[in-house]
């Protein structure tokens, strides 16, 4: 009995103990080579997380983008440059997220629902805070003894619960927005725009009736955050950089591959939602009324083929090089008797597509049987 | 005959009928219907590719994490292991890996993750025609490196070790007393240690040959000796062609 | 005694014979795999489940449905590797995860577009790329032929062929998943063979069965 209580106690004391006392953040480059033994091991973690979403083709491929969000990274922490690498993730959900080894990901969704470069900025500078001030690590080890990771299905779960793609502590977010910020106004960019990419998502996770989105889901609410940016920048009077051309110029493009992904998973509702929305509509190509004509075609209630119709017309007004606005319309007369009309757009499709475009065939045999 | 010599009976006749019925004879290896021919020719040169032998450590709340330098002494254990077992088979020769170009080197990864989905779906297969007539492979791609070494085939290896904590082993002890594992909770499973070993005809992309080992308890990849043992153990069976056709194909 | 003794072997030896094997090696005596709804010649060597699956259970939403259809399986080395599935699906469920019928009226290409965007849902394949979409014929009713792509997490190239189309019956698909790497190409004209020999029978024209009672219990 008495060798009993001792392992018991052994137990409990071996399970127990998790500090995070002594943990001091990076303060730069050199530092990255100073790692504890357990922070070398969630940098391989973290690596192998790397090399698996590379292999896998999850990297949004366009290099133009990534070299202009790695700049605005370099530009808001120089003395990192090298060490903190942003990466564009395929994924049209609203997130961002870092991992312990410096690696910031930021999903294609999230960068076509942000104005400009402050903006973006502002996010970035959250998320390298993350890395410098260890929050990994921190979170880890305080951690580490609890089977609190609950993660399943998700490749890497346990890197997951240590990375902002779930979300840290509220204390670890805290500090991580607070430090973000410093960050931000000190590189010289407009501290106004802070709140405002807050301010944007928790309107469209309204409208939606979503759940807070994934950048969101265990930070303190947004109503809070909203708040504490607007008090943060209250106190500076003065501009700053914005950005707005220089992000838009790079984004733009980003933005229609978006509106395309969610129509081919279905997210119709988020379509709608910013392309009859002036202030939103505006940052997208004329070519985003063709995916709002699909979102309503999708959606399908009543009254939606109205809609999709004159969404059509108005991409076909706006962005006449837009090839597939052409096939959908032919298709549309096609469907209610109007041959003539079909026939025509048809063939403007053909004259307009590229020559490997994928629904020529389609086309040529719809104007075969009119 | 009485009551009980009767129960007697029926229940030695049980025993007989059933072990019949569920167990058949296995070998643990697997063979390739090409070397079951009697033209069969086996490969005289082999390359080892590189070893990747993943060690986690598991605590006592299930967390699991890679330990690198672990997963790099095992890695190096388990190609040492292997070498040391091809020298000792008169029949093989060793040749090093070259250095291979990005484009190279990207082929052959590709085909080390075809070869894993290959080799897991082999291993769970149940359907007697495709044991009896062991057929599966990953294709010629791998000719480049064929032409590189000059190699007839490839070994290809991959594994796992499960190392557990202090913490965890204190509580699997715990565990098992009784009173104390009102407190403690159910013991956790401790640590495992897994290789599998393949040879993939690199002309043809065959899988020769495969076999693995999966061993609970306290094994360490870590530990030279231990890697040794269970390579030897793993190749004990090469190439097992008579004992093979024995137990699947007379 | 004995006739207890005699029954109990019995027993145990038959039970083995009890059930019909799931899966059926095709030889050159049934190479024809026959469902209610249709019909394919599967080629020899195959193995291939030997009654159809009648209904699959799949999270919609946030709940867990049961979906009736009619789907056969062929491989030749497991499915976890390759696999040739043949589905039909009841109009009403045509699309489960998007909560979309089919209608007969449909355009091969809206089916294909629908079916894509089902496809990436249900297996959280943001990633699924399009490499092709065109008009092909499946037992002479107007369809489609996809070829897709995706990257598993160790990075090896899965490539699925997909041949479909839509009637008052339902929406139909013959789908051929494999590695790019050498099984996409090796069997290739075993599936285009099994697509050209594929036939709706008068079956498909009968009303949907009902759900047995057991899986009621689950859904």
């Amino acid at each position: 009995m008495k060798n009993a209580l001792y392992l018991t106690c052994l137990f409990l004391l071996l399970g127990g103990c998790a500090s995070t006392g002594g943990v001091t953040s990076f303060s730069n480059t050199g530092d990255t080579g100073n790692l504890h033994e357990k922070e070398t091991r969630l940098w391989h973690e973290a690596d192998g997380f790397d090399a698996t979403i590379d292999r896998s083709g999850q990297l949004y491929e366009n290099e133009q983008a990534t070299a202009y969000l790695q700049s605005v990274m370099d530009r808001l922490y120089p003395e990192f440059k090298g060490k903190v690498h942003v990466k564009i993730y395929d994924s049209t959900q609203l997130n961002a997220f870092a991992l312990p080894n410096g690696s910031i990901y930021f999903n294609i969704g999230l960068l076509a629902r942000i104005e400009n470069e402050a903006q973006l900025a502002a996010v970035l500078a959250h998320e390298a805070a993350h890395f410098i001030e260890k929050h990994s690590f921190k979170q880890r080890v305080r951690s580490k003894n609890a089977a609190s990771f609950a993660l399943s299905g998700i490749p890497f779960a346990n890197l997951a619960a240590v990375s902002s793609i779930s979300g840290f502590s509220r204390d670890l977010e805290r500090e991580a927005d607070a430090k973000g910020y410093v960050r931000l106004v000190k590189s010289g960019y407009n501290p106004h725009e802070a709140h405002k990419v807050f301010q944007h998502l928790a309107d469209e996770s309204r409208a939606l009736g979503l759940e807070e989105p994934y950048f969101f889901s265990s930070h303190p609410r947004m109503v809070e955050r909203i708040d504490e940016f607007k008090r943060l920048s209250a106190r500076h009077e003065g501009e700053g950089r914005v950005g707005s051309k220089s992000y838009n110029s790079v984004v733009s493009p980003i933005r229609l591959d978006v509106l395309d992904k969610d129509i081919g998973q279905d997210r119709f509702s988020s379509v709608i939602l910013v392309m009859e929305d002036s202030n939103l509509r505006r940052h997208y190509p004329p070519a985003g009324y063709f995916y709002l004509g699909e979102a309503y075609s999708r959606r399908d209630e009543k009254g939606d083929s109205e809609k999709a119709l004159k969404a059509y017309k108005q991409a076909e007004k706006l962005s006449p090089n837009f090839s597939p606005t052409y096939l959908r319309l032919g298709m549309h007369y096609m469907k209610t008797g109007y041959k003539d009309k079909a026939r025509s757009y048809f063939k403007r499709y053909l004259s307009v597509a590229p020559n490997d475009a994928n629904d020529r065939a389609y086309v040529r045999q719809y104007l075969s049987s009119l | 005959m009485s009551k009980f010599k009767s129960a007697f009976m029926a229940v030695l006749v049980l025993a007989c009928v059933l072990p019949l019925s569920l167990q058949a004879a296995s070998t643990p290896h697997w063979v390739h219907y090409k070397l079951l021919k009697s033209s069969a020719v086996l490969p005289k040169k082999v390359v080892v590719l590189p070893v990747s032998i993943e060690v986690q450590e598991v605590t006592a709340g299930d967390v699991m994490e890679e330990v690198p330098e672990w997963s790099e002494m095992a890695s190096r254990n388990v190609f040492e292991s292997v070498s040391s077992a091809i020298r000792k088979d008169a029949s093989l020769e060793e040749v090093s890996v070259p250095d291979l170009s990005d484009k190279t080197a990207a082929v052959v990864d590709e085909h080390m993750a075809l070869y894993k989905l290959v080799v897991n779906t082999a291993s769970d297969t149940a359907w007697q025609h495709k044991i009896r007539r062991f057929d599966y492979g990953i294709g010629p791609g791998l000719v480049e490196l064929q032409r590189k070494t000059g190699a007839d085939a490839a070994v290809m290896i991959y594994g796992e070790d499960y190392v557990s904590t202090a913490g965890r082993k204190a509580k699997a002890i715990a565990g098992n007393i009784p009173i104390v594992n009102i407190f403690s909770g159910p013991p956790p499973a401790l640590g495992h240690s897994f290789i599998h070993i393949g040879v993939v005809d690199l002309r043809t992309g065959d899988l020769l040959w495969m076999n693995s080992d999966f061993r609970k308890g306290t094994t360490s990849l870590r530990s030279s000796e231990d890697a040794g043992n269970i390579v030897g153990s793993i190749f004990d069976w090469y190439p097992g062609i008579e004992k093979y056709r024995n137990v699947y194909v007379k | 005694m004995k006739n207890i003794l005699a029954l109990i072997v019995m027993a145990v030896l038959t039970s083995g014979c009890a059930t019909t094997a799931y899966w059926t090696m095709t030889d050159d005596l049934n190479r024809v795999a026959q469902s209610k709804s249709f019909q394919m010649s599967v080629p020899e060597g195959w193995v291939r489940t030997t009654e159809p699956d009648t209904w699959e259970q799949l999270e919609v939403g946030d709940k867990l449905r049961t979906i009736l259809l009619e789907s056969m399986t062929v491989t030749r080395d497991g499915t976890s590797l390759h696999a040739i599935t043949v589905t039909r699906r009841y109009s009403d469920n045509a699309f489960p995860t998007l909560k979309k019928k089919s209608l007969a009226g449909m355009l091969p290409i809206e089916a294909a577009d629908l079916y894509v965007a089902e496809l990436r849902k249900r297996n959280g394949l943001e990633r699924l790329k399009v490499l092709s979409n065109k008009p092909a014929q499946v037992d002479e009713k107007q369809g489609f032929q996809l070829v897709m792509q995706y990257k598993n997490d160790d990075g090896l190239r899965v490539r699925v062929m997909s041949y479909g189309f839509v009637d008052e019956t339902g929406f139909y698909t013959i789908n051929y998943r494999a590695p790019y790497l050498y099984y996409y190409d090796r069997d290739h004209q075993d599936f285009t063979e099994l697509v050209h020999s594929f036939k709706q029978l008068q079956g498909a024209h009968e009303p949907p069965p009902k759900l047995p009672k057991w899986v009621e219990l689950f859904t």
